[in-house]
């Protein structure tokens, strides 16, 4: 039995393993692999750079636990970047499991969210808004109507900033964190389009490549998926930030040449095979 | 002291351990995780849900007497009709108002986002000065250009593809396998990182979840060992 043969019996299990090996050993001990820069992600941050104080800014949480590993830390470097710009900051969710992940980002990035003395003034969560695309436009059409009490149960209408932030006009820039549907379609079809707020998106990397045609038109900055949040938070450096996505990019290039290999190593061996028959 | 963060973290750790016992086969601990997830995300959604219609309607017709959302409430209340084999047909109701108000709103905005700026987005010329314009941008842009028109050509059946059309028909068909190829591998990526956010999870030296990974390694080996014992007695 030759080598490939052998390679083409490996239980499936020895290759997980490996897998996890492959994963585990740059965690415990980064690697510091070098990062480059997509020029999605730094225009994602150059628009943001454009934002002056007192902009409003809807950052809608559009993705569930399940990708919670590449989109929480989008959410977590975006919201302290437009706090670093002095942003009003709307945050909802149109997917219901990503409501609790917009209260966490608010403590996680200042250690407190309701009852941080800069709600209602500089940032509100209003949760959730169900429907999918019809809540996206009604929310546009009458934020105040659709999200009539915030996450906290507090009547909209009473959170200072909320006072004149009443429809997707007064909007100047919408980013969508998605990872499905309702996503950045549906945000373009009734906020982009209607109301010509300004879109970034953070995405999956699934997601990513049905994204990059509204690139730069339409979406003027993508943050696609683990690699695209690295990429930030490097930018983010200038603000103090400190991010956490190295030993996780050292990993996920691990675990790339991992797979290299083995696509490599599976070609080989139906050549070797094919060939070696012929012969 | 253990304190409800420390029960939490173990209770997660604990699933997650579960769902990936799946690589070793598939098991009751696996199925006993799936089904938690998928009822902890029914329950989640039930009552948010409701927290929504209370907010938004029910407290509005029960403190302002406000009696238009009663209408809206009602219909809501048709949709446990499926439920029922000989009222089925009700539920049919406010399905078609919500499909037929989303596909209306959908077809409305779609013409302009999906198609129009879609086009022009295509066709539109660089701007030099953009952050994001680079050396390579030309070379994408006619890479981009070539890949549309070749798959474009590709979809045409009306006439027999041969000569330059079919030259045209196999470039738009390389754009296609070069874009799945893509897709494929972004998907990878996506997988990756998940995988990589739960070992983070697992493994991190300050929580306390890698306390289970010894106990799950122990009833893996456990587990392997009667199964080979099994199979053992019965040959």
């Amino acid at each position: 039995m030759s080598f490939f043969d052998k390679l083409e019996k490996v239980d499936p299990r020895a290759i997980y393993l490996l897998l996890f090996v492959i994963v585990a050993v740059p965690l415990i001990r980064p690697l510091g692999l070098p990062l480059s820069m997509s020029p999605m992600t730094t225009s994602f941050y150059e628009t943001i750079e454009k934002l002056k104080p007192g902009d409003v800014v809807v950052v809608s949480y559009d993705y569930s636990p399940a990708s919670s590993p590449e989109q929480y830390p989008q959410s977590k470097a975006v919201i302290s970047h437009l706090l670093a710009k002095g942003a009003k900051i709307v945050t909802v969710a149109f997917w219901a499991d990503g409501t609790p992940f917009i209260d966490r980002t608010y403590k996680d990035v200042l250690g407190k969210s309701s009852d941080h003395p800069k709600y209602g003034t500089d940032f509100v969560n209003l949760g959730w808004v169900p429907n999918g695309e019809i809540g996206m436009a009604a929310f546009g059409k009458d934020i105040h109507a659709t999200s009539p009490k915030d996450y906290y149960g507090n009547p909209t209408a009473g959170l200072t900033m909320m006072k004149d932030i009443k429809s997707g006009k007064d909007v100047k820039m919408l980013i969508s964190l998605a990872s499905g549907t309702p996503g950045v379609p549906e945000w373009l079809r009734q906020m982009q389009a209607p109301y010509g707020a300004t879109m970034l998106t953070g995405v999956t990397a699934v997601s990513a490549p049905g994204i990059r045609p509204y690139f730069p038109t339409q979406v003027a900055g993508v943050i696609e998926g683990l690699g695209g949040a690295a990429e930030y938070e490097v930018l983010l450096a200038r603000y103090g930030y400190i991010g956490t996505l190295a030993p996780p990019m050292d990993a996920q290039s691990l675990t790339h040449m991992l797979v290299v290999l083995f696509i490599v190593l599976g070609n080989l061996g139906f050549i070797i095979k094919k060939y070696g028959k012929a012969k | 002291m253990i304190t409800p963060e420390i029960i939490g973290t173990l209770i997660a750790a604990a699933f997650t351990l579960m769902i990936y016992s799946f690589f070793y086969k598939e098991n009751k601990a696996y199925r006993f995780a799936e089904h938690v997830f998928i009822g902890l995300a029914v329950a989640h959604g039930t009552v948010i849900t409701s927290k929504y219609v209370w907010d938004t309607a029910l407290s509005r017709v029960i403190t302002k007497g406000d009696a238009f959302w009663i209408l809206p409430i009602l219909v809501g209340l048709l949709f446990p009709f499926f439920f029922s084999k000989k009222y089925f047909w009700i539920y049919r109701i406010p399905v078609s108002m919500v499909v037929g108000t989303g596909i209306g709103l959908g077809v409305a905005g779609l013409m302009r986002s999906q198609f129009i700026d879609q086009i022009v987005g295509t066709i539109a010329l660089p701007n030099p000065k953009a952050t994001w314009y680079s050396g390579s941008y030309p070379v994408n842009a006619a890479l981009i250009a070539i890949g549309v028109i070749g798959t474009l050509f590709f979809f045409i059946f009306t006439t027999e593809q041969k000569g330059p059309l079919l030259v045209a028909s196999h470039i738009g068909r390389w754009t296609m396998m070069v874009a799945f190829g893509a897709a494929f591998g972004f998907t990878v990526m996506a997988r990756m990182s998940l995988l990589i956010g739960r070992m983070q999870f697992l493994i991190d030296p300050k929580g306390v979840a890698w306390y289970l990974i010894p106990v799950a390694v122990l009833i893996i080996v456990v587990a392997a060992f009667l199964e080979r014992a099994k199979g053992a007695k019965k040959s």
